[in-house]
């Protein structure tokens, strides 16, 4: 299958939980779906013959504070069919709150972990979410654009 | 001092007393003390601590070609209780901060610590723009020697031993350490 048809396929199936589909420059195939859809589409994703994404291998955010919002960033890959996609979708960043997707692909466990830790994006759902990388006790989401601390020092120009 | 010795005033015997190399001229405390110091500066157990590159360095001190084994200071100790010198070696984070906060408690007193390259000295290449290195343990465990050095070679750590090993010649031997 081509990405052409892949595309095709994705936007003729998930009709209406996408927002947009479109096939970036360096050949990628980026679907940006509406949040309340994303684990029902996670599922449809996985499971289905044509599409079977066993693996995901990347899950991300992108902070945009003067857009005011998160992007999750998904990246899906199919062992079976060797192609592979992106999944966006944006949550307003003062209450971000998505379900989560560890239930679908396990590797999403640390993965949403860090996401939390690092952005503040609270995952419904996930079993064990605590922090990875800071301290327990710590209270705030460095890699916010928006973050700053005593003990962060900016480089002076 | 009550003994007038011909040709010798007060102070000329308090000189013999503290630098004579005469045992029999020794005060007791400077006597015991001599062999004290001279067990602990010639078996310095270091902890086997390495966070980052700078442990490559320590390995590399450690091997045949540079030889701690020369100071006495080649056994390397994977138990705190067992050691008696910290070579903190690699970046510490914030989080790594307490594990070797704790490490540094459980080490039997008396102990020296060596800040070993940039990133324990002060933050090093991470001083600017990160938010989970610490800037400098010194913050919160007390340093004895600093090796400056991005890392260090092998001959700089020798020479923060033996800096080691000269202020455990010079400082009584009944130090106590404050611990914050």
């Amino acid at each position: 299958m081509t990405l052409d048809e892949l595309k095709a396929k994705i936007e003729e199936r998930f009709k209406d939980s996408i927002l947009t589909a479109v096939l970036s420059a360096q050949k990628e195939l980026i679907v940006t779906v509406k949040p309340e859809a994303y684990h029902e589409m996670a599922v449809s994703l996985r499971d289905e013959e044509g599409l079977a994404f066993q693996h995901l291998s990347c899950l991300t955010a992108v902070d945009y504070p003067k857009e005011n919002k998160i992007t999750l960033v998904d990246h899906l890959w199919s062992y079976r069919h060797g192609h592979q996609m992106t999944l966006k979708l944006d949550l307003p960043r003062d209450n971000a709150r998505v379900r989560s997707v560890e239930d679908v692909w396990k590797s999403a466990n640390w993965l949403e972990r860090e996401v939390f830790d690092l952005y503040g994006v609270t995952f419904e759902g996930h079993p064990d979410l605590r922090r990875i990388m800071m301290p327990e006790d710590y209270k705030k989401h460095p890699l916010r654009k928006d973050f700053s601390d005593d003990g962060f020092i900016v480089k002076p120009n | 001092m009550g003994v007038e010795l011909k040709g010798l005033t007060g102070s000329d015997l308090r000189q013999i007393e503290t630098e004579s190399a005469i045992p029999g001229l020794w005060t007791l405390e400077k006597a015991v003390g001599f062999i004290f110091k001279w067990a602990r500066k010639n078996s310095l157990w270091p902890l086997q601590f390495g966070t980052a590159c700078c442990a490559i360095e320590m390995m590399a001190t450690a091997s045949g070609r540079y030889d701690l084994a020369r100071f006495g200071a080649e056994v390397f100790r994977p138990s705190p209780r067992q050691a008696d010198l910290l070579i903190a070696a690699g970046t510490i984070t914030e989080k790594m901060g307490y594990a070797l906060k704790k490490l540094y408690d459980q080490m039997p007193k008396p102990s020296w610590v060596i800040a070993m390259g940039s990133c324990t000295i002060a933050g090093g290449p991470y001083y600017y723009d990160s938010y989970t290195v610490v800037k400098g343990i010194d913050s919160f465990i007390p340093v004895d020697v600093y090796v400056p050095g991005c890392p260090p070679r092998p001959e700089s750590l020798i020479h923060g031993l033996m800096a080691i090993q000269k202020k455990i010649e010079d400082e009584p031997i009944f130090r106590r350490r404050r611990v914050e």
